[in-house]
């Protein structure tokens, strides 16, 4: 874009501003008039102010959990008799030619799951025995077997799984989340990120708010050490040091505000308000030494040690202090190789803790309104990459498993078919822009009127696509 | 188009107003001040009028200096009238000769005032 062009948009942008004659708090607000939530306008001067959904919610808050690099349903949640009974032999040449996989370039053999399956509970969904404590609440979960994504690269499919488009610059689920919904906390961020292991491929634009004022973006608490860092004063400043500092800043900002109307000045000023009631909300959240032993014992938590146990029980912490969206990623379940002793890994740390959080949510009454997601950029191949010595699976697009819990979802259900050997869905597929639609659906939301004018578009989630799944919803 | 994702969260707030680091900077910002034009006919407010052109390298306006000028003399008198809490927040070698620690401290809210505004970490 050439300079003039962009003097140009620049000039008609703060005309815009001026015109709207709204006064200082009126300017962040005209972006975002520009959307059909009639019932509930975000407002400048309070833009995370919990608002009413389009009609009446099944769930209030998201725990998200991702788990980076996409373990394998195959061994997990899919069981398949008669892909045991083909290991070792061939793919079909059907299905091989033409296929394009991530790595596997030779006609690959079938692997059978050198899992064995198990069914607990009422409903006797299979779980594979790498997951026993989660049998044991198996009547708490969806299990979605038919799931399909575009991308088989793991950063394209997590910006897809997260942001509904695999490139960089849209909002995240739990942006478009907040945006929509507002939140119940005024004292913490409506939409907080815990991280165990490495940052996905994809990196923070996976709770990036992307068009979307940056108000509603993800904010990410560390994992070891302090879980936010600098939220003490300097040394000989007191908290009423602080108070009229910030209020110092925020006025100098609001008049900056009234004079260029850049709706990111509105956000900042919120973010510093923000910073101050953290200083003291933080702490006390955050601080799980309290927590009674029973409750450390089920989640096998220790204070102070980095896990994704200890974050599924800030999880918990977070949803019962209202907050809005809370989203784990584990990373470590890319498993080209050696697949059996890195699969039991992972899921001996995920698989008591999941569990605990579930149980946890069940018996504090917090799980009718909280809708727990588990899930993955892609699932992984029917056939074996590598060494058969020490097998792996490749990355996978067309059929996986996610499941939820919770929220309004059914309980011990399964929902959707993938073929003899779980290559292709067979029956009722649901594409992420439709496990999209239907986890707004379930907060609440039309997914076709959460929208957001940017580039002269009314910017969804999903897009064009995206169809809500009622088949689960209780 | 895609715009770069901004960085604009609770975080970095709180990381320009108590990271160690940018606590030193305050310092030394703070420090340049209480000593500029020392023994000159140098006012207060001109010294802030300085500082806010050195943050945010634009003159600032008259409602700015009022302001910034008002939050000065209000934390100076407070400072002067507690200098307990002005030695507590400024440590010994942080007092240039001829700066006393209420001066100081007075001018280190002054200096992370300014270095926390939008225009300062934007240049926008």
């Amino acid at each position: 874009m050439n300079a003039h062009l962009q003097q140009l948009l620049n000039y008609t942008r703060r005309e815009f501003f001026q015109r709207a004659g709204m006064g200082v708090g009126g300017a962040a607000l005209t972006t975002l008039l520009a959307n059909d939530l009639q019932a509930a306008l975000p407002t400048a001067a309070n833009p995370m102010a919990a608002r009413k959904s389009h009609f009446a919610p099944k769930a209030k808050n998201v725990i998200f959990l991702h788990m980076v690099g996409a373990p394998s349903h195959l061994d997990l949640y899919d069981a398949k008799p008669k892909l045991q009974e083909l290991d070792g032999e061939l793919v079909p040449d059907k299905l091989w030619e033409g296929l394009r996989l991530a790595f596997i370039r030779e006609q690959p053999k079938l692997m059978g799951s050198p899992f064995a399956f198990r069914q607990q509970g009422e409903a006797g969904l299979p779980i594979s025995e790498l997951m026993p404590h989660l049998g044991s609440v198996s009547d708490e979960l969806c299990m979605i077997h038919s799931l399909k994504t575009d991308h088989f690269n793991h950063a394209p499919a997590q910006l897809f799984f997260q942001t509904g488009f695999s490139r960089f610059g849209r909002p995240s689920l739990g942006s478009w989340v907040n945006y929509g919904l507002g939140s119940e906390n005024s004292n913490l961020p409506g939409f907080v990120v815990l991280i165990t292991g490495n940052v996905a491929g994809a990196g923070n634009s996976l709770w990036g708010s992307g068009f979307l004022p940056s108000i509603y973006q993800g904010v990410e608490f560390r994992s070891s050490g302090d879980p936010v860092l600098f939220l003490s004063n300097p040394k000989g400043m007191t908290g009423e040091d602080r108070r009229r500092i910030i209020d110092s800043v925020n006025h100098l900002n609001q008049v900056q505000l009234a004079d260029v109307g850049d709706p990111e000045i509105a956000t900042r000023i919120n973010q510093y308000e923000m910073a101050y009631r953290m200083q003291s909300a933080v702490p006390e959240l955050m601080d799980i030494s309290n927590e009674p032993k029973h409750i450390h014992e089920q989640y096998g938590t220790q204070p102070g040690k980095a896990s994704f146990a200890n974050n599924c029980l800030l999880a918990r912490r977070l949803v019962e202090r209202g907050v809005r969206f809370v989203q784990l990623f584990d990373q470590g379940w890319d498993h080209h190789g050696s697949i059996v002793k890195s699969l039991k890994n992972k899921c001996r740390q995920v698989d008591q803790p999941i569990a605990a959080l579930i149980s946890d949510l069940r018996q504090r009454g917090l799980l009718d309104d909280t809708l727990v997601v588990w899930g993955a950029e892609f699932g992984r191949t029917p056939m074996v990459q590598g060494d058969r010595k020490a097998p792996g699976r490749d990355h996978h697009k067309d059929a996986y498993t996610v499941w939820m819990a919770g929220g309004g979802v059914k309980r011990g259900f399964a929902y959707g078919k993938t073929d003899d050997i779980g290559f292709n869905v067979a029956e009722n597929p649901m594409h992420v822009n439709d496990f999209h639609a239907t986890l707004l659906h379930l907060l609440g939301m039309d997914h076709e009127r959460l929208t957001f004018k940017f580039q002269g578009l009314d910017m969804r989630v999903t897009g064009v696509a995206g169809n809500v799944v009622p088949d689960i919803i209780a | 188009m895609i715009n770069r994702s901004r960085t604009n969260t609770p975080l970095q707030a709180l990381t320009l107003l108590n990271d160690p680091a940018y606590v030193e900077i305050g310092v030394g910002l703070a420090k340049r001040l209480a000593t500029r034009g020392l023994n000159s006919e140098m006012t207060d407010r001109e010294r802030i009028a300085y500082a806010f052109r050195l943050c945010v390298a634009r003159e600032a306006k008259p409602v700015e200096i009022d302001h910034l000028t008002r939050v000065f003399e209000q934390e100076l008198k407070y400072f002067q009238d507690h200098p307990q809490a002005a030695q507590k927040l400024i440590a010994a070698d942080d007092r240039p000769e001829g700066v006393g620690a209420s001066r100081m401290a007075a001018w280190l809210y002054v200096a992370n005032i300014l270095l926390n505004l939008d225009e300062t970490i934007t240049k926008g």
